[in-house]
């Protein structure tokens, strides 16, 4: 069976809500998405990044997919853009990276210097996707539950407890990378 | 969180969807609307006396010739640009955007007078603005609907559109034909609306918390 077909029929039961013809399906363009990830960006962290962006604007813009029309170019449409993201992305952490700074490593003699960590976390912050600095914004700083922010964003509870956890995951990274602890 | 832990997270919150009709057809019911509304907005404010003779006069029709492919144009580009895959090339693009720059040219060729030396035309831009305010809230209500990958470009042709078809009802109504009240008060602001629509689209249209 042509793979087009193949994945069209899926997407169509995905569509009517089978979720198993869904997860199948995920399955199958996470393989895509990784080997066209593989073939641009180096790191299995940035091939992975690109991976689960594209799988989850295929969850969110999934009703904008024609099912008259063929899967391969809209879903190749959708993994191009998220690869352009994650890479105009990498490039911005890339030019405001902060240097390690060497006296971050001795006590902090003068109080002002307890500022910093708090400066690097809005640095770090800043470098998350929008999407990761809201949920975050409103979940950690506004005090919103999971529940409330899935109501106010439309998102369901496991999306913003996903976005959260990977946007926690990155700032970790981001801080690890700043200060080397 | 593995990408494993994704699938079957999104998995479990499967729920069905209706799928967004195909973009000719969105298209197609906007510039229908967008059509009604200014037609209907035109007659409210009362068309020019002289219009029977004018739309037999090639100078006067060429021109919202011109803006009416435009329009036709940029709003099929907007809702296609809506859609991943569903995109053209970059050839009707270039069309649109050379359609308004060549009407732009003509009317500054014809006309080279310093903006001081023109009426001003404040009503020319409160009526055409009047006219596109709909029709431009449609259609980012529309879009908003469908998942833009390039945003900017989406909002640009969708207030092209929408005022390309407004610009074109003001020209039924407004009675100045000097090529210099034109350009300054009919065609300056259909750019204005179209960068105007690059910057509004990257607002409403882009990255942001989509259901």
């Amino acid at each position: 069976v042509d793979l087009d077909e193949q994945l069209s029929g899926l997407m169509r039961k995905a569509q009517d809500g089978d979720g198993r013809s869904y997860e199948d399906l995920l399955l199958q363009v996470s393989a895509l998405a990784r080997s066209f990830a593989r073939a641009r960006v180096a790191g299995p962290d940035l091939v992975e990044e690109i991976v689960q962006e594209t799988l989850f604007s295929l969850h969110r813009d999934r009703h904008t997919w024609d099912p008259s029309r063929a899967f391969l170019p809209w879903f190749h449409a959708v993994v191009r853009h998220r690869w352009l993201d994650v890479l105009g992305r990498e490039r911005r952490r890339h030019r405001v990276e902060v240097p390690v700074d060497p006296s971050m490593d001795e006590p902090a003699s003068d109080p002002t210097l307890v500022l910093e960590p708090i400066r690097s976390l809005r640095r770090a912050l800043a470098l998350l996707s929008i999407r990761q600095q809201e949920i975050i914004q409103m979940l950690k700083l506004d005090g919103f539950s999971v529940a409330e922010i899935s109501h106010r964003t439309g998102l369901s509870e496991s999306s913003v407890k996903v976005t959260a956890h990977r946007g926690y995951k990155r700032l970790r990274q981001l801080l690890e990378g700043a200060h080397g602890y | 969180m593995d990408t494993e832990e994704v699938i079957r997270s999104l998995s479990r919150e499967l729920t069905p969807v209706d799928p967004l009709a195909p973009a000719q057809v969105r298209a197609g019911r906007w510039a229908l609307f967008a059509i009604v509304f200014v037609t209907a907005g035109t007659l409210l404010l009362e068309p020019r006396n002289d219009l029977l003779s004018r739309l037999r006069d090639p100078l006067f029709v060429l021109p919202n010739a011109v803006l009416l492919v435009v329009f036709l144009v940029c709003h099929r580009i907007a809702f296609e640009l809506s859609v991943p895959g569903a995109e053209r090339g970059t050839a009707a693009r270039a069309l649109a955007v050379w359609g308004v720059l060549t009407w732009g040219l003509v009317l500054a060729i014809s006309h080279p007078t310093s903006i001081g030396a023109v009426p001003t035309g404040w009503r020319c831009i409160s009526r055409t603005a009047s006219l596109a305010l709909l029709p431009s809230i449609a259609a980012f209500s529309m879009l908003r609907r469908a998942a833009p990958l390039k945003p900017g470009w989406t909002g640009f042709f969708a207030l092209l559109a929408a005022a390309a078809i407004a610009t074109s009802g003001m020209q039924m109504i407004c009675a100045k034909d000097d090529p210099a009240h034109v350009l300054y008060w009919h065609f300056i602001p259909v750019l204005v609306c179209a960068a105007g629509g690059a910057q509004l689209g990257r607002w409403l249209l882009g990255r942001r918390l989509r259901p």
